[in-house]
């Protein structure tokens, strides 16, 4: 039998609402979900006692003050031009963002691709160009190709300031984490095409807690939110793969060698949560002349966290952005004073844009 | 807000908004206050609606038009969806030092083509020096003759309207970003720019005064258009996703980039908000056209949620459409 969408609909709204038989909270760690979950409007589908909330799955938002601040110190340097993703632009450290470091005069470029960054350093030859890697294991592999290709080409003034993080081990510290209260996770479809499923198996394993892997389409959702809700119901932490039509089991071992040979990993500070041992990617001996590091003085005086500001707690879970005292009153998107209001992926930002209020 | 104007407050989103109050707000008179297309002069015993908009966008020449086509064709259409017949269009030009006079031919017969039998009446030239203007600004103004019977504003809309969409949504603003070299896209996305005059007239002529409200979809997209509905008329919309016309090719670039359709601007279509007794027969004169034929209804209008628009999603989800906040594409139009 052939289902249309609105009976595959009603059969999972069914089957969710018969799973959540006493209050469960669920966790997304991707920020494509938080956007996707709030713009299929699922929440209107699901029942009240199933409280989906939103992990630490925004690159930008997990970006510490002191990062922020450091490609703002970069940007200022002469002859250097910083090149990054424009969700980063407007993120606020404290003494600017890189967006006003731009209106005040700085070499500061949008890139779509950390590619396009290579013809630039080419045509260019008498600037530094410093690529402000960003993201999990979905957008490292470009950019490691990137410096990959550029060592190859013998490309002497490009380097990168890689704030790469990786996922599993995050999952690992929020599982740990006794402020941290979830029933299941909704695990992030872009990044398990790269890792596969296997690195998730320690939540079921050490922390019984399960975990659904999940594309980014409405339906796709609504499939995952079944299926998780089904495992917690009978109390079976499994890992489950709804993904199939992207993630192999295996994941991309192209891109998993890639990483393994430009990167190595290296504890990292998160926003809200603090160093994460092995956590994060830097560039490994092969590669580490192209570190911004060995170029530039990264040292920045330590910065506090804006006032009032609960990104950190927003990132965790713990809170909710309307009981930030910021939220839509000081904090919104044209103004922002946190980093989830600014990407669009930002728990704050889909907050703000979809009037959710509790 | 700070004390320097921003890029995020040209995008037609939020921020536009409060620069364009801020500006209103000295000028202010009640024909500007409205906040239509058009400002609507009674002059002896007729109406005369008058408009003007400058035009920036880059590239100049793009899939489907160039900044002179657009330029008609915002004019044209500011009045059209005033129901105002466009009789006459000035037209300044700002010229960089060095720019090339084959393309300023190409801009100028292509003007000429567009505007077709609307004459062009007045003109300005002024020439600058390297770097401070892109290429070519232009600007227009444009007059028309308002139709006593119908006289649709965006503060007109009334409970129960049908609300219509011209066509697909979207193609300008995508085009525009897939034409951007540093994107690097290879689409060929052809912007729906085109004048509406012709498919909003008989529209006006046989609906009359149950047009309520029409304007064209430009920056800021579809979700604009219904905030401002919304906000004018005091009144909610309740919008249905899967009947909103969207092209493939669109779609595929949104996905690609992240970027929301509904917020994405085009060149060539209106929001009409007409009563229900007259829906029908407006669809069929729209469909009847060429420009028209995607024309599709996507919802309808209510007073239970008054300056809210929901829409149903296509998994059947409710959530609410908002006008896009923060920085848009700059320099679409």
């Amino acid at each position: 039998m052939i289902m249309n969408t609105n009976d595959l609909v009603a059969n999972l709204e069914k089957s969710i609402r018969e799973n959540v038989r006493w209050p469960m909270t669920i966790m997304e760690v991707c920020g494509t979900h938080t956007q996707a979950i709030f713009a299929s409007g699922i929440r209107s589908l699901v029942p009240k006692n199933l409280k989906i909330i939103s992990g630490p799955g925004c690159p930008v938002c997990v970006t510490s003050q002191n990062d922020i601040e450091r490609m703002i110190k970069l940007s200022k340097q002469n002859k250097v031009v910083v090149c990054t993703f424009g969700d980063m632009m407007r993120v606020p450290g404290s003494t600017g963002s890189l967006s006003k470091s731009r209106s005040d005069g700085a070499d500061i470029r949008v890139m779509y691709s950390p590619f396009d960054v290579i013809a630039w350093a080419r045509r260019e030859p008498q600037k530094e160009f410093i690529l402000i890697g960003i993201g999990f294991e979905t957008t490292a592999p470009g950019f490691a190709l990137t410096i990959k290709k550029a060592k190859e080409l013998g490309i002497k003034n490009l380097s990168l300031f890689s704030l790469h993080k990786t996922v599993p081990e995050a999952l690992r510290t929020l599982a740990k984490s006794p402020t941290v209260k979830i029933d299941g996770l909704l695990l992030p479809g872009h990044v398990s095409a790269i890792i596969g499923v296997k690195p998730y198996q320690f939540i079921s394993s050490e922390f019984g807690l399960p975990g659904v892997i999940s594309g980014f389409e409405g339906l796709d959702i609504l499939i995952a939110l079944s299926d998780l809700t089904r495992v917690i119901t009978d109390k079976k932490p499994i890992i489950i793969n709804t993904y199939k039509r992207i993630v192999h089991n295996e994941g991309n071992i192209i891109a998993q060698d890639l990483l393994a040979n430009v990167f190595k990993p290296h504890d990292a500070i998160w926003r809200g949560i603090g160093v994460i041992p092995l956590s994060g990617l830097t560039l490994s001996s092969e590669f580490e002349d192209m570190d911004v590091e060995e170029k530039f003085d990264l040292e920045v005086p330590d910065c506090p966290e804006p006032i009032g500001c609960r990104c950190g707690e927003v990132i965790l879970g713990a809170v909710t952005p309307p009981e930030c005292s910021l939220f839509r009153k000081v904090c919104t998107p044209s103004n922002p004073i946190g980093p989830c209001m600014v990407s669009f992926e930002g728990t704050c930002s889909a907050y703000f844009k979809y009037h959710v209020e509790e | 807000m700070t004390d320097k104007i921003s890029l995020s407050q040209g995008g037609g989103g939020l921020d536009s908004k409060q620069l364009v109050d801020s500006i209103v707000k000295i000028l202010e008179n009640p024909v500007l206050n409205a906040q239509d297309d058009a400002g609507i002069v009674s002059v002896g015993s007729g109406k005369i609606a008058f408009t003007t908009d400058g035009f920036v966008v880059k590239p100049i020449f793009f899939p489907g038009g160039d900044i002179g086509k657009l330029a008609i064709c915002g004019t044209i259409n500011d009045l059209a969806v005033m129901a105002a017949k466009p009789v006459a269009i000035s037209l300044s030009l700002i010229i960089e030092e060095g720019f090339s006079k084959d393309n300023l031919n190409k801009i100028i017969n292509s003007i000429k083509k567009t505007a077709g039998e609307i004459p062009i009446v007045a003109g300005d030239t002024k020439v600058v020096e390297h770097g401070a203007v892109d290429g070519i600004f232009i600007t227009t103004s444009g007059i028309g003759f308002q139709n006593d019977s119908c006289q649709p504003s965006g503060s007109n809309v009334m409970p129960g309207d049908v609300v219509i969409v011209t066509g697909s949504i979207g193609r300008h603003g995508a085009c525009v970003m897939a034409a951007r070299e540093e994107l690097g896209f290879f689409s060929q996305i052809q912007s729906d720019v085109a004048p509406l005059w012709e498919l909003l007239s008989p529209v006006f002529k046989a609906g009359g005064n149950e047009i309520h409200a029409c304007r064209d979809i430009t920056r800021g997209g579809l979700a604009t258009i219904l905030s401002e509905f919304a906000s004018s008329s005091h009144i909610g919309f309740e919008i249905s996703s899967t009947t909103i016309p969207i092209d493939p090719d669109v779609k595929g670039l949104c996905d690609a980039l992240g970027l929301d359709p509904y917020n994405l601007a085009c060149e060539g279509r209106a929001l009409m908000s007409v009563s229900k007794k007259v829906s029908d027969e407006v669809l069929a004169l729209l469909k009847s056209n060429e420009l028209g034929k995607n024309a599709t209804i996507i919802g309808l209008a209510t007073d239970s949620h008054p300056g809210m628009s929901y829409i149903k999603t296509s998994i059947g989800g409710r959530t609410i459409l908002e006008p896009p906040a923060g920085e848009l594409l700059p320099r679409i139009c």
